[in-house]
This record gives structure tokens, sequence and C-alpha cells, in this order.
């Protein structure tokens, strides 16, 4: 978190202090205060202001900015009790001979070093990273270091505060300062040393103030019992200034992430060094007259080092086990997963031995759960079709391109049919030397789709078979409709014509002016018979009795006699149809050509025959005036653009109705010759089996 | 083949009001004879050993049979007869068969019936009886089975031949060479027989097969 953005009050606050502070600091300089024009209530004056505005300043934080108001409106409570007390000091205690113990003064600065240590306290709970046991052990190390320097430290000092003949007011409260700062310190020295130093700019002047404030504390308290102390020393500047930093800390920057201490032994450092000063410590007391505290203290400190140490080292061998046990359970995890599967896994040696087989693979080929699988080979497992498809393919393209997909059939060892599988082999390396290992495999069973699919495919057979005969009736009936007219209507009319013109004749001797009237008649009859000439046309299927681009010719002759169209039959010799395809793409493209004379206005038409992929694509392109697929021709016994995609769908084909390249129109039909029919199941061929729409998809050129 | 008094026409269909009516053109005109109406196939060959017709009008579709099919049967009966094939739907398949078993030509009834007079006229003599757009359909489909092979041709033969593929009939040619229309017919009857056809349209079939037409 970034520093607390401060206002322009703030900042002149701290203006403010320095000043006060540098101005005291110059108060101090001997020489000074005996000086002639210097008001000894300066120094009173300039303490206070510099203590109220510290105190103000480090209120500021908590006030106006949200984060952590808490614990920075302890430490504020604990600046403004401060300078409180300096204002009770200054304006009532000071003057009062002798000074009583304890003033309201020491009250003041006593509560103020307990807001301090509730502050910091606050702080610490913020800034500790997540427990761990060596933190603790590092907090405590560091608070019993800082308790044990503490102690021999201050121990000549309250040796000497507690002499006899001092009042026990006098004693408790000169006594209370130390022991508040020793917590002071102790809390500090946890906290910093549990962040191995790491400590964010504010943490860090708010330890140094607090070191300020119990090293003056300390001094001061030696002064006074040797009584020695006198105002214009060093060290109140010292205090103000220690103070000034502690309201500094709260503008300061805060870091919140949570560091890790280095782990291992990297992270014994500073444990080791504390460990040192402790026994440095005991060292000292050894030497001169201190209290039994101090030394357990010290003793505890190297203990806490001790253990430390100890924790750090087990550490690292808990941490590896910790790993290994998270590894074993992973690889529980892989082991029940490849066991409870029902696919078929299965690993094998190079040379073909197995190494291992699944329950569920050992389940669908009929193994034994129990049989030893290492006595076996790969082609044990296999049938004749899966085992060449295993030397000749799979095996190969294993050891060139490490895997491979596809399809086979396992052998069912309980002596039941083959049984089909998805399959997908790969190598495996060593994970070690990376050189190539074993080959295993996964495979689902077929089964259930390979039946699906046989299903399908005689469905579609007999579908394919019913529309055959329902186009069969159909041309037959057409056929027979066809005779009817041919026999009938067409000799009928005829007959009239034939009986017109003997009339005509006659009447051209007898009464010439009813000639107009018998050709009016005579045109009547033409016109009913060219009608009946275009229904026989449709009717009739020439592709019935002759080959595809003889009937197709016959087609474009009729459909383009009277037009200006010049139309030609381009047809790869020999290309033919078996007679019920034929039937059904000369309708198609009998269609596609009337349509070219209705709508098109083409001046040429070319009909391509050519064999393309196991089939025959036949091409209808015209150069007219290109196809508008809404404008669908819907007379009643003409196909339509549905009508003849469904009847290239019957015969097993395709049919494509698009532009032609420079304007025009082309019909593109394919149907597939018998060669090419449905039928062949998946493991007939090596590699994937094909069906109609493969061969469709190839005949669109993809 | 000469003209004589009246042209005897035999009529083959199974269309009893077509049939009749057929007879009646035929009769109205003085050079020709309708000796008979058949409705089927035997009946026709009983008639024309009866008759002894010089053409035959033959509908393509019989009840006892497919009359194209019938032409050489019927043909063997009176070699020297000319067949004319009735069909509503000329198809060039129908055409080809025919072609190849020595019929004179085609009339069809949707079209060209109002001809039959003049084509069997022109059949008795011996011409080819079929319009210029059926031949030019039929040509590229002729010369398909295999037959016996011609003798070589003169140079005046082949000529006749082009022109014949051109659908001219004698009279036409005799005139484009200048020559008379006897030398024309001595000539054809010289090819029918070098060729081993029938009819000049089976002559131009043969004659296309072994590629004896210029450029087709």
């Amino acid at each position: 978190m970034p520093a607390p953005r401060a206002s322009w009050g703030v900042w002149a606050g701290f203006v403010l202090l320095a000043a006060a502070l540098v101005a005291f600091a110059v108060t101090v300089i001997p020489g000074v205060r005996s000086s002639p024009g210097f008001d000894g209530r300066f120094d009173g004056w300039l303490q206070c202001g510099g203590y109220v505005l510290a105190a103000a300043v480090a209120m500021a934080r908590p006030t106006t900015h949200p984060a952590r108001r808490a614990l920075w409106g302890w430490i504020a409570a604990a600046l403004a009790l401060r300078a409180l007390g300096f204002l009770v000091f200054v304006l009532f205690v000071r003057t009062d001979q002798p000074a009583a113990y304890p003033s309201w003064a020491d009250a003041a600065w006593l509560a103020s070093s307990g807001a301090l240590l509730v502050g910091l306290w606050l702080l610490s709970r913020v800034h500790t990273p997540r427990r761990s046991p060596t933190l603790v052990l590092d907090a405590v190390l560091g608070g019993l270091t800082a308790a044990a320097v503490a102690v021999s430290v201050l121990y000549p000092v309250l040796a000497s505060v507690a002499e006899p003949g001092t009042p026990v007011g006098a004693v408790a409260t000169n006594l209370a300062y130390p022991l508040i700062d020793v917590a002071l310190l102790v809390l500090a020295g946890g906290l910093l040393t549990a962040r191995q130093g790491r400590v964010s700019p504010a943490l860090a002047a708010l330890s140094i103030g607090i070191v300020g404030f119990a090293f003056v504390d300390c001094v001061f308290l030696y002064q006074v019992t040797q009584e020695i102390f006198h105002p214009g020393s060093v060290l109140s500047p010292l205090s103000l200034a220690a103070t000034a930093l502690i309201a500094y800390s709260a503008w300061l920057p805060e870091d919140d992430r949570a560091r890790r201490p280095p782990a291992g032994a990297i992270g014994l450092v500073l444990p080791a060094g504390l460990a040192l000063v402790c026994v440095a410590t005991i060292l000292v007391e050894a030497t001169s007259p201190s209290p039994f505290a101090g030394t357990a203290l010290a003793a505890g400190g190297i203990v806490a080092a001790l253990l430390r140490g100890y924790v750090t080292l087990t550490g690292d061998r808990m941490e590896a086990r910790e790993v290994i046990e998270g590894k074993q359970l992973e690889l529980l995890r892989f082991r029940a997963l490849v066991e409870a599967t029902t696919d078929f896994i299965a690993i094998a040696d190079p040379g073909g031995r197995l190494v291992y087989m699944n329950p569920g693979g050992r389940r669908l080929v009929g193994l034994d759960p129990d049989a030893d699988v290492t006595a076996t080979q790969v082609a044990d497992y296999l049938t004749v079709d899966g085992l060449r498809l295993w030397r000749e393919v799979r095996l190969p393209r294993v050891v060139a391109e490490e895997h491979w997909e596809g399809e086979s059939t396992l052998r069912d060892l309980r002596g039941g049919p083959p049984i089909p599988v998805a399959v997908s082999t790969f190598a495996i390396r060593h994970p070690g030397t990376g050189q190539p290992w074993l080959i295993a495999t996964v495979q689902k069973d077929l089964t259930d789709r390979v039946a699906a699919e046989s299903a399908l495919r005689e469905l579609a057979d007999q579908r394919q078979m019913l529309l055959g005969h329902l186009v069969a009736a159909q041309e037959t009936e057409r056929s027979r409709i066809a005779a009817d007219v041919h026999d009938d209507s067409v000799q009928a009319l005829a007959a009239v014509e034939l009986r017109l013109l003997a009339l005509r004749r006659e009447a051209e001797a007898l009464a010439p002016d009813l000639l107009v009237t018998v050709d009016d008649v005579r045109g009547t009859v033409a016109n009913a018979t060219e009608r009946l000439r275009h229904l026989l046309f449709d009717l009739e299927s020439p592709a019935k009795l002759t080959d595809l681009s003889s009937a197709l010719s016959e087609a474009a002759a009729f459909v383009f006699e009277d037009e200006e169209v010049r139309w030609s039959i381009d047809s790869e010799p020999g290309v033919d149809l078996p007679t019920e395809t034929r039937v059904v793409a000369y309708r198609i493209v009998q269609e596609a050509m009337v349509n070219v004379r209705k709508h098109a206005a083409a001046s040429r038409v070319v009909v391509t025959i050519r064999e393309r992929s196991a089939g025959v694509e036949i091409e209808v392109t015209d150069d007219g005036r290109g196809f508008d697929p809404a404008r669908v021709d819907k007379r009643p016994g003409h196909l339509g653009l549905a009508g003849m995609r469904e009847r290239a769908a019957i015969a097993g084909g395709d049919l494509e109705v698009g532009p032609a390249t420079g304007g025009g129109t082309r019909v593109r039909l394919w149907v597939p010759t018998p060669a090419g029919a449905p039928g062949t199941g998946p493991v007939s061929r090596l590699g994937a089996g094909e069906g109609v729409a493969e061969q469709r998809r190839r005949a669109r050129g993809h | 083949m000469e003209p004589t008094n009246s042209i005897r026409v035999l009529i083959v269909d199974d269309h009893e009001v077509l049939a009749s009516s057929l007879a009646k053109a035929l009769e109205a005109e003085p050079d020709l004879l309708a000796v008979g109406v058949a409705g089927t196939l035997e009946r026709a060959a009983a008639l024309i050993r009866t008759t002894a017709p010089d053409v035959l009008l033959l509908d393509h579709r019989l009840p006892d049979g497919d009359g194209v099919a019938a032409i050489g049967r019927l043909r063997e009966l009176r070699p020297s007869m000319a067949i004319i094939v009735l069909t509503a739907s000329p198809s060039e398949h129908l055409m080809v068969s025919a072609v190849e078993a020595g019929v004179s030509g085609f009339l069809s009834k949707t079209r060209s019936l109002g001809e039959v007079t003049s084509a069997v006229r022109a059949a008795a003599v011996g011409e080819a009886v079929i319009s210029p757009e059926m031949l030019a359909r039929l040509l590229p489909r002729l010369g398909g089975s295999g037959r016996v092979g011609a003798a070589a041709l003169t140079d005046r033969e082949r000529e006749i031949l082009g022109l014949i593929a051109h659908g001219l009939s004698n009279a036409a040619i005799a005139e484009q060479l200048v020559v008379s229309v006897n030398t024309v017919r001595n000539h054809v009857a010289n090819l029918l027989g070098k060729l081993g056809a029938r009819s000049k349209l089976e002559a131009l079939s043969i004659a296309i097969r072994e590629g004896l037409l210029p450029d087709r």
C-alpha cells in the first residue's frame, strides 16, 4: 500500500514540526541557553509546541484515511497523551518542587506508552504473514533477546532506583517506564525478527522511534537517579525527534505483502545472530551483578534459537515428505483412473510382449482378472485382420511417428465374434533417459456403434431400393401413358389431319370460300398435335432403350428444335450408366434443358458427360441470362429444382446449380455407378472404411 | 424400279381410324392404290403375300411386335418392296435400327403425314424418304453395327453418295451433275449393290461406317 496522501495542512504541520525541532536542537547547543535574551520558558514552549504538532500530524491520519484507522488511532492517541503529559509537566509539575510521584504528567506519559503498545500490537497482527512454527519461534527469539538485553542494560539503573529510602511511589513510577519500554522493545523486536528485517518504511520508522523512546527513558531514568539531569541536555531533542518520527511513520508506505522469510538455512542467519547476542548478554551478566531474570531471558532466547534451527532443518525434510506424499497421491489417483475405466488399456514392450492390461481391458477380451499377461504377446489378442493391420500399419507408424489412431478388431478369448475397437496406440519414452521405452494402447469397444452403423446402412439400402422402385414405377406409368397417347390420341389427330386434307381438296373444287375455315381447323389440329408431341416427349424415355449420350442428344434435339440455340453433346466415349440410374439422370438433364429453353435466353448450350469419382458427371452449361432460384418451374408433371435434387439423391448422387464462368448457368449432376454403392464395413480394408458420403465429397472436388 | 400403272400400297397400322384415313388419302390419288390394311404383323405378312404391294406403310408399334424389328422378315417376303416407317415420335435409335434394316424412310405421324402421297411415290422409285433435319440428326449415328464391307466405289459413285447424304433426290442429283436421271438411277443401283444395301438410307449407313463419305 503506498503512502497515504497527506494534505497541505499535514505538510505544513511537518514543516513547523521540523522547524521546532531544529530550533529546539539549537537551544541545546552549549552556550545558547546561557546567552542573554534566552527565556527559560522557550524551552518549555518549544517542546510543548513540538509535541502538540507531532500529535496533531499523527491524528490527521486516522481522521482522514479510513485504512487501519484503529491502529493509527491508537498511535495518534499515544502521541497526544505524550503531548498532554508535557503540557501538564510544563504548566504545572515543573514548578512543583519537589516532583510528586506519580504526577499527572507521569500518568499521561505512561498511558502514552501503553497506547503505543496497543498500536504496535495491532500492527503486529496486521503485518504478520501466515503463521508457521519458524515465524513464531523467530518472534519469540527476538522478544526474548530484546528483553534479556534490556534487563541487563537497565539493571544497574533499576538497582539504583530501588535503593532503600526512596518513596514507594517514586520507585514504582520509575520502574514502570523501563518495564513498558521493555515490553515495547520485545514486541518491536519480535516483529522485526519475524519479518527477517524486511519491513515497510512505516514499521521501520515506528521501530526506530520506539527504540529512541526506550533509549531516552533509560538515560533519563539513570540521570534522574544519579541526579545529574538538567534541562537542555541532548535528550530532550532526541525525545522530540523520536516522537516526530513516530508521527511521520503514519504517513509512510505500509507494505502489505506478506513476504515469506527465506526458507532453508539462509533464514537461520538472523536467529543465529540473535542467539549470539543472548550468549553475549549471559557472559556480560556473568561478569557483573545482574538479576536472575536477565540470565533466564537470555537462556530462553538461546533455547528459542536452537528450536528455530531444529524446526528449519527438519522442516525441509517435512516439506520433502509432503511433496512425496503428494506425488504418491497423484500416482494412486492415476492408477485408480486406469483401473476403473471400461476402456481397454494395455502396455507392451517393443518386442510385443505384454507388460500390463487394465481390468477393463481384461473384461473386454474375456481375460481372467488375475491372469498373468506378461506371458502373452500382442498377437494373442488380435484377430487375423487386426494382426495384419498391426504388422503392416500400426507398428511401423508408431515407430515412425510415435502414434497411430484408427480402428481394428480384438479377438474375443471366450470364443465370441471379433470385437471392433477404436484404437489409439502411442509410444512412451522413458522418463529418465528419454529413449523409446514402451508401447501403450487405449481402445474403445465399438460393437454398439458398428451395429448401429450397419442398421443405418441397411435402412439406407432399403430406402434406396424403395425409392428406386418408386422411380421405376413412375417411369413405367409414364411409358404406359405415353404408349396410350401414342397409340390413340396422336393417331386420331393424324387421321383427322388426313381427312381435313381430303376435305380441303374437295372444298378447293366445290366451295372455295370454305378454304379459310378448313385451314383454320387444320391449324387447331396442328396445335393439338404439337402439344401431344410435347407430352410424348415428356413421358417417353429413350434412356430406357439407348445409351446415355444418345438419349440426351435426342432430348436436346427435341427441346431445342425450334429455337435459335446451338447445342452440342460432348461425351467421353463409352461412358454410360445402368438403366435405372440412366433413366433418372435423363429425366433430370431433360428438365435442366427445358429450363434453359424457357428461362435462359441462351444462344449456346453444351452438355458434357464425364466419368468422375466412380460415377458419371453431366453438366449442362448455357451462356444465357443466369439462374434465379426463385423462379422455379412448377408445372404439373415437371420436376422443378427440388424435384431434380430429390431424384439425384434417390440415385445416390447430387445436383449443383450455379452460375457458369462468363455468365449463364451451369447445372451439374453427379450419380454413382454401382461399384461406388454403400455397403463396405469398417475393417474390410486397412485404414478407415469409405461410404457414399466420402465419394460424394470427393466428387465435389474436396 | 419401274412405276407400274398404280403404285400398290399396303398399310400396316393398328389404329383403325388412322389406317382408313391413310387409305382414303391414297385413293384420292389416281396413281396410287391402297391394296389393304393390316392391323398386325401377321396379317401384314399374309397380305404381303397375297397383294404384292410396292410400298409398305409400316407403323413401328404393333400389337404383336415391334414393326422395326420385323422389317427384315417382311422384306424377305417381297424384297422389291419399299418400306416407310410411320412413327409419332421419331427417335434416333429407332431410326438407326430401321435404316440398318433397310427402310426407305420415315414419316412422322405428328408432322409429315400430309406428305404421305409424295412419300409413297418417292419410295416407289427408290428415293429416300426423310426430312433434311432428320437426316442431319441421323447421319452421325449411322455406322454402328458390324456388317459386310463394301467393294471399292468409283469416284462418280462416291460423289453421288455425298449428294444423297445431303438429302438430294435422284432428280436433284441429275440436275447437279448435269446428267440424265436414268444415269443417276443406274449409279444408285450399282451403289446399292456394291454396298449390299437395300435402300439409299441403308447405303448411307454403310458408307458412313466404312468411312466412304467425304468428310463428315
